[in-house]
């Protein structure tokens, strides 16, 4: 049983580690199916740090994406988006889905199009 | 490493836990007693490792705010939190069913028993808020709102990691509590 359990949290560890760059290629190449043109990380940024009727990304993952961000209602840590600082960042393609879901719905009111999804991604993989 | 890998993975990592997780239970069932004071049930076993449900519950819905003790609600409310996550306290926490039957297991079995520590003078209610126990409104009526919602270091009462250092592992003694701003609490 206990050997299961360290199994486990081996295999979770292992995939941290070396799956980043293949899980933003694989997304990158999802959105480009779903219909999106040649990405651009300019407008990734733009749409990052955007006032949308007084919402935006960073209220609650911050000015810099190297940073700490801070969640705007429970006011809990939220560690640095910027894989150049935290390599556990787009590793887990399901995680991706489920965030830009919340996050977006949260932010702009709407569900984020392939296209702005791939553009952030780029933007920010070289952050 | 390509998505179908990705996603064979993805389904081998819910099966290994979901197994453990049953095998968690058994022993569970019977080995543990069932505290009434300290809330770290189900937070870690006895050799300080986490089964791999807790560490589901820990990062689905430890993102937002602490994963809260399982112990601080009854069985009822935690299952009718996780069947309204798409409108969780004015967010959207939703999951996909994996997870959600995964976490509702996990809470379920680590549950607070109604009557007892948090859930003293209570029978029967499900709370969707700690914050709204009697027992919590209690314990906590000595804490002016201004360290409160008028202290942007803590915001609301929700926070409770804010003010009790070591929440997350189920402990709230009052010589753990320290409010931002304010200090040690002495009362
Ligand atoms: C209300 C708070 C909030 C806002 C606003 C917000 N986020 Fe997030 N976001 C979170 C939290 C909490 C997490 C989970 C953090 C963690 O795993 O540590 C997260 C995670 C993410 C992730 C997943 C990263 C990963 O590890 O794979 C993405 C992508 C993301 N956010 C994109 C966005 C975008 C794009 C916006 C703006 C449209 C946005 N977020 C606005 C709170 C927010
Ligand atoms: C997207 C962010 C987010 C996620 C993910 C999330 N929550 Fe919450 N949760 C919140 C917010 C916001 C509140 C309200 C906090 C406040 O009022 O200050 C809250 C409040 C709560 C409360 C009540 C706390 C109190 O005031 O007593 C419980 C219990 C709770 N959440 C359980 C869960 C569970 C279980 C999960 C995982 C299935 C989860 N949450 C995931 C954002 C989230
Ligand atoms: C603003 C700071 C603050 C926050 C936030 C807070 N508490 Fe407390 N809590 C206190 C203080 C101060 C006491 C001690 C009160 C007294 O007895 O004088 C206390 C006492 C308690 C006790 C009783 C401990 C004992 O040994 O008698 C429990 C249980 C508890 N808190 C749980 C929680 C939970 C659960 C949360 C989050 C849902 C929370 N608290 C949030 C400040 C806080």
């Amino acid at each position: 049983m206990s050997n299961g359990r360290f199994a486990v949290i081996g295999l979770l560890l292992g995939f941290a580690l070396t799956a980043q760059a293949d899980v933003i290629d694989e997304k990158l190449a999802q959105y480009r199916t779903e219909g999106a043109q040649a990405f651009s990380a300019e407008a990734g940024l733009n749409l990052w740090i955007s006032n949308h009727n007084g919402r935006s990304c960073t209220q609650c993952h911050g000015d810099s994406p190297q940073g700490v961000g801070k969640h705007i209602k429970t006011g809990k840590q939220i560690k640095p988006m910027a894989p150049s600082v935290n390599p556990q960042r787009f590793t887990d393609s399901d995680k991706i889905d489920k965030w830009f879901l919340r996050n977006c719905k949260w932010t702009l009111k709407r569900v984020c199009s392939a296209q702005e999804k791939g553009d952030i991604l780029v933007w920010i993989r070289e952050q | 490493m390509n998505a179908n890998v990705n996603k064979v993975v993805g389904y081998l990592r819910w099966g290994i836990a979901g197994s453990l997780l049953l095998a968690a239970w058994g022993l569970s069932l019977t080995g543990m007693s069932r505290a009434s004071d300290n809330y770290n049930r189900g937070v870690a076993n006895s050799s300080g490792v986490s089964s791999p449900a807790a560490m589901a519950y820990r990062e689905e819905c430890g993102a937002c705010h602490i994963a809260y003790p399982p112990g601080l609600l009854p069985e009822a409310s935690w299952r009718s939190i996780m069947t309204t996550l798409d409108d969780h306290f004015g967010e959207n926490a939703e999951l996909s069913e994996g997870p959600v039957a995964m976490i509702t297991a996990y809470l379920s079995e680590n549950a607070g028993n109604p009557g007892r520590g948090m859930l003293k003078r209570m029978a029967g209610e499900a709370p969707l808020r700690i914050t709204e126990l009697p027992y919590f409104i209690r314990k906590h009526d000595e804490v002016p709102e201004r360290l409160v919602s008028g202290n942007p270091e803590v915001g609301s009462f929700s926070n409770c990691n804010v003010c009790h250092q070591r929440a997350e592992r189920g402990e709230f003694d009052e010589d753990t509590v320290r409010i931002p701003g304010y200090g040690r609490w002495d009362d």
